[in-house]
């Protein structure tokens, strides 16, 4: 198995700059995963100074993304792509300033054929920024098709 | 729990959580095809029929289960 500190983020996730909406990943078990992000100026999401709440939306999408990553290449296969089949309960309580450091959490609720149910928390140090429901859809296209 | 009990469950959990319209959802009505749910819904009925029956669904138990009440069967063997 590969430590996740020696895996680039690239070949994690099919996404390519400047739509790269994660700069790591820190941590990924069976239910936990979770990765940061700091709110750049010349992020594609940021507008006057604020990430928009899509890009949030996108952070986590990501950080699923992510999370798919690592375990098809901790078990030997291409990274598949994941699509997002329904985003449910989603809560923003505020959305980033330029310059915070964004913690993502995602727990594993349920995983069913290829559809994965995850409930996702965007923090700025200790505080909640958002949270929602997503199901993100496997599917059979390699990352690098 | 006996099966009205489960039947009136699994139609509200239809209703409130899946936003399935009342009026689909018949005896004989196919989940698929008729009540309209998908593998995306499904996911949410694993979630949902742990929670309120407290049992988890194996997906391979479900390959006959087609209609709403062959739904209904398989949660009253289940809760037997």
């Amino acid at each position: 198995m590969r430590a996740i500190e020696d895996i680039a983020l690239k070949e994690l996730i099919p996404q390519r700059p400047p739509f790269v909406m994660i700069d790591r990943l820190v941590s990924s078990d069976k239910v936990y995963s979770v990765t940061e992000l700091e709110v750049r100026p010349d992020n594609l999401f940021v507008d006057n100074g604020r990430m928009s709440a899509a890009g949030l939306v996108e952070n986590i999408a990501q950080t699923c993304a992510a999370r798919i990553g690592y375990i098809n290449l901790n078990s030997g296969e291409t990274v598949k792509i994941g699509v997002i089949g329904s985003i449910s309960n989603l809560n923003i309580a505020r959305t980033p300033n330029v310059g915070e450091h964004l913690v993502t959490t995602i727990q594993l609720l349920e995983e069913v054929f290829q559809v994965t149910l995850v409930e996702a928390i965007v923090r700025s140090g200790e505080e909640e920024l958002a949270r929602c429901n997503m199901k993100i859809a496997l599917t059979d296209i390699d990352s690098k098709d | 729990m006996d099966r009205q009990e489960i039947e009136a469950k699994v139609k509200e959990f239809l209703i409130d959580d899946l936003e399935i319209d009342e009026e689909k959802i018949q005896p004989e009505a196919r989940l698929k095809e008729d009540i309209g749910i998908d593998s995306l819904d499904f996911v949410d009925i694993v979630v949902i029929v742990e929670k309120k029956f407290g049992f988890k669904i194996k997906t391979e138990e479900m390959a006959n289960v087609k209609t709403f009440n062959d739904f209904c069967d398989y949660i009253e063997k289940k809760t037997a």
